[in-house]
């Protein structure tokens, strides 16, 4: 019951901070910067840190976004605004700071969302029309 | 094996045998099981049958307040009680429903409220059976949701035998004490009526609770003395308590005047009239609605439903109105979960801000749920559903024709913004929906696909609730679509909420349709065998992400802050290595399930051959490996 009641009030202390749907709202990208250019990062080794890491935790496995985060590609946000904002996140996000996660693991993952591939045409996909 | 009692009995008998018969003329305290003490006959004084049982009047009473249902793990210190129902009382309204857990036996009654409205009785032991149940009851304390629930309990220790003495207290309900409404530990017969008949008044009168009655065991299974002496009192519902007159017609005069009102309702919704009220409100005002699902109280796809933008019409209203929410402070601000939390108001500088709520009502110390302490303008004591027929009189007298122009300008708005809302979710669900793990929106649409034109009802919680898709994709437009949560958030109450909710629909035809998680379903999966046994059609559809994961992201959110390696947040709160096989674990359970599937493409399919079994009335499985989110 111990640990019942322990994750019992660790759910109870998450619902009090803003709702599920309410933390994808507050964590709003940066504004786009497009001044520079993104370095070159292994897509490969980016995907194995995505997972790792735990980006897949809110942004899901694809980077599709979930009712903890946005999504992230593909099509990234420019590089270095990306980078500031895992860095030091504005609104929910844990904060990757470089003692953990270097500038080079950091362009990997980004490479890794830029490779993501588009989504079907929601034209072709009966089960998504209204 | 029905119960502790039995099993502390062969110790007794045991040393018995090894000595001769007591001799006495009185006959022993404890039976004593030797053959020659079963072939000597009774004493003249020593009653052994009775024609009349105290617990056959528990019956009555029972049945007097119209429960169909009473759940209930078997315990010794209920079996005068449980006779009663089976034999005296017929096994019908109420019918005993087995249940392998006293967690299951109350989630099972929270979720059967949530649909039918009235309670679902629960029988437990009054200290073992209680400790399990107990986790359950403070959900549904936290949800204010009345359970009834009967204990049972030897008091008087002159007459307890061996495991009686752990089966008894002095105080039964003070554990729960807590998180309950009332309770009693009625003497006598005529006070178990009385309170019995109290009990269910206090615990549906808003706000509703769970309440407490302690069946004493020697009350239960001693003989009625006088019949004549005993009657049930009538059982008469108090009204609910509507806001005051003078207080709604002020809220009216805001409501009229604003600019930018946002109606927000959580759990409004006590009776299915609550919906088309808020409806009524919304339209006459065109108003944005926020409807953050405590219950079903605004339908999904209505033009005025701004649930997913919330924070956005928060910031842009003059006038909040909050509806029996649970969180009026959180709804109108904002806290960050970092190292240094920091807050701040999600509302513009002189929004006013107004409350009506049976939360002022009914408060106790302990347990926090009462949540933070919001600064409002006007806070209006009452049940929210009871006041909202005034409320919308009152509006409707003070519109003008001017005010009416500007009303409809305002939901053209709005009705644009909803559009454009859908039109997002349904590119977002669009990504990743080939991926293998299924994606939570492939998983939501595939389900969506096979019952939007079936007569369904969502029963799961929102923590099973697929990322939020089955909300941002389905049409809920039906009191019964949607049942809300946990209320404490308490995990453990998906799956057997699911099943009582389920039991409810039954009666009604409906399909009862749940997005299972698979942690939720790993604390007491035997409510799936209480499905089977009882035939409950259910379609349970496992969102098996292999983890707790929100623990995860707690757990991650630790390693980033302190930056001492941030890989390892996964520790302690995977459900892999081995990978459960939630398919034959239903199967050893006697459900229908397939799985695990992992490519999305065999979703459907698997979701039309179980819809097909649970159209003949029996419960079935689908286990499908999802994303984290």
């Amino acid at each position: 019951m111990t640990l019942r009641q322990l994750r019992a009030a660790v759910l109870v202390a998450v619902a009090s901070i803003p709702a599920s749907a309410a933390t994808a709202q507050t964590q709003t990208p940066p504004p786009v910067e497009t001044s520079a250019p993104a370095p070159a990062g292994n897509a490969a080794n980016g995907k194995v840190l995505y997972g790792r890491i735990g980006c897949y935790q809110c942004h899901s496995e694809q980077g599709q976004g979930g009712t903890q985060g946005p999504r992230l590609g593909p099509k990234p946000i420019a590089f270095q605004a990306f980078l500031r904002y895992v860095r030091s996140p504005r609104g929910e996000m844990p904060p990757y700071k470089p003692k953990v996660l270097s500038d080079k693991d950091a362009a990997d993952v980004y490479a890794f969302l830029q490779a993501l591939p588009p989504p079907p045409p929601l034209s072709t996909l009966p089960l998504l029309q209204p | 094996m029905v119960g502790a009692a039995t099993l502390m009995a062969p110790a007794d008998v045991v040393g018995a045998q090894q000595t001769a018969p007591p001799e006495t003329v009185r006959p022993p305290a404890t039976p004593v099981m030797t053959a020659a003490a079963e072939a000597t006959p009774p004493a003249e004084d020593d009653v052994l049958t009775t024609d009349s049982a105290g617990s056959d009047f528990m019956v009555d009473v029972i049945k007097s307040l119209g429960f169909d249902y009473i759940c209930a793990n078997p315990g010794s210190s209920f079996r005068g009680l449980h006779e009663s129902v089976v034999n005296y009382g017929g096994n019908q309204k109420p019918e005993l429903i087995t249940c392998c857990h006293e967690e299951s036996a109350v989630a099972m009654g929270h979720g059967y409220f949530k649909v039918e409205g009235k309670p679902l009785a629960v029988m437990a032991h009054g200290t073992v059976g209680l400790q399990h149940a107990s986790m359950a009851i403070y959900n549904a304390w936290c949800d204010r949701v009345p359970v009834y629930i009967i204990l049972g309990n030897y008091g008087d220790a002159a007459t307890r035998r061996g495991a009686e003495w752990y089966h008894g207290a002095q105080d039964v309900a003070a554990m729960v004490r807590d998180y309950t409404k009332w309770d009693d530990t009625p003497w006598s017969l005529g006070h178990f009526a009385e309170s019995a008949v109290r009990a269910y008044r206090i615990g549906m009168t808003p706000p509703m609770a769970p309440v407490v009655i302690v069946a004493d065991g020697p009350l239960q299974e001693d003989g009625i003395k006088d019949q004549s002496q005993l009657s049930i009192p009538k059982l008469t519902m108090p009204t609910a308590p509507q806001g005051d007159a003078a207080a709604v017609a002020e809220l009216a005069k805001l409501l009229v005047a604003a600019e930018n009102p946002v109606l927000v309702a959580d759990r409004l919704a006590r009776t299915p009239a609550a919906m088309p009220l808020l409806v009524e409100l919304a339209e006459t005002l065109q108003a944005a609605v926020i409807d953050k699902g405590g219950r079903m109280n605004f339908p999904s796809l209505h033009p005025l439903n701004q649930s997913e933008r919330a924070n956005a019409v928060i910031a842009t209203a003059d006038v909040v109105v909050g509806l029996e929410v649970t969180d009026f402070w959180g709804t109108v601000n904002t806290m960050r979960d970092q190292q240094h939390r920091t807050q701040r108001p999600l509302t513009k500088p002189g929004a006013r801000l107004i409350t009506i709520t049976t939360g002022e009502l009914y408060v106790r110390s302990n347990y926090q749920d009462f949540r933070r302490m919001a600064a409002v303008d006007l806070a209006i004591a009452g049940d929210g559903e009871a006041t909202l027929p005034p409320l919308i009189e009152a509006v409707k007298r003070l519109v003008t024709g001017d005010r009416r122009r500007a009303f409809e300008e305002r939901g053209a708005r709005l009705a644009e913004a909803r559009r454009a809302t859908l039109e997002r979710a349904r590119l977002a669900a669009s990504y990743a929906w080939d991926a293998s793990p299924v994606s939570t929106a492939r998983l939501c649409a595939e389900l969506w696909a096979q019952i939007r034109h079936e007569d369904w009802s969502l029963v799961s919680s929102y923590y099973s609730d697929g990322g939020g898709w089955p909300r941002r994709l389905w049409d809920f437009n039906k009191p019964y679509h949607w049942l809300g949560d946990a209320g404490g958030g308490g995990i453990g109450y998906g799956a057997p909420a699911s099943v009582g909710a389920a039991l409810a629909n039954k009666r009604h035809g409906r399909l009862s349709v749940a997005i299972q998680t698979d942690g939720d379903l790993m604390y007491a999966p035997g409510v799936l065998w209480t499905a089977a046994h009882h035939k409950i059609p259910l379609l349970s559809i496992m969102n098996n992400n292999r983890a707790y994961h929100m623990e995860i992201m707690h757990v991650q959110r630790m390693c980033n802050r302190r930056s001492r390696g941030v890989d390892r947040g996964q520790i302690g709160s995977m459900l892999s290595d081995p990978n459960i096989d939630f398919s034959k674990l239903a199967q050893g359970l006697g459900v229908h399930a397939e799985g695990p599937i992992t490519n999305p493409k065999d979703v459907g399919p698997a979701i039309a051959r179980a819809l097909a079994v649970v159209k003949r009335g029996e419960p079935a499985l689908v286990d499908v490996v999802t994303q984290a989110r």
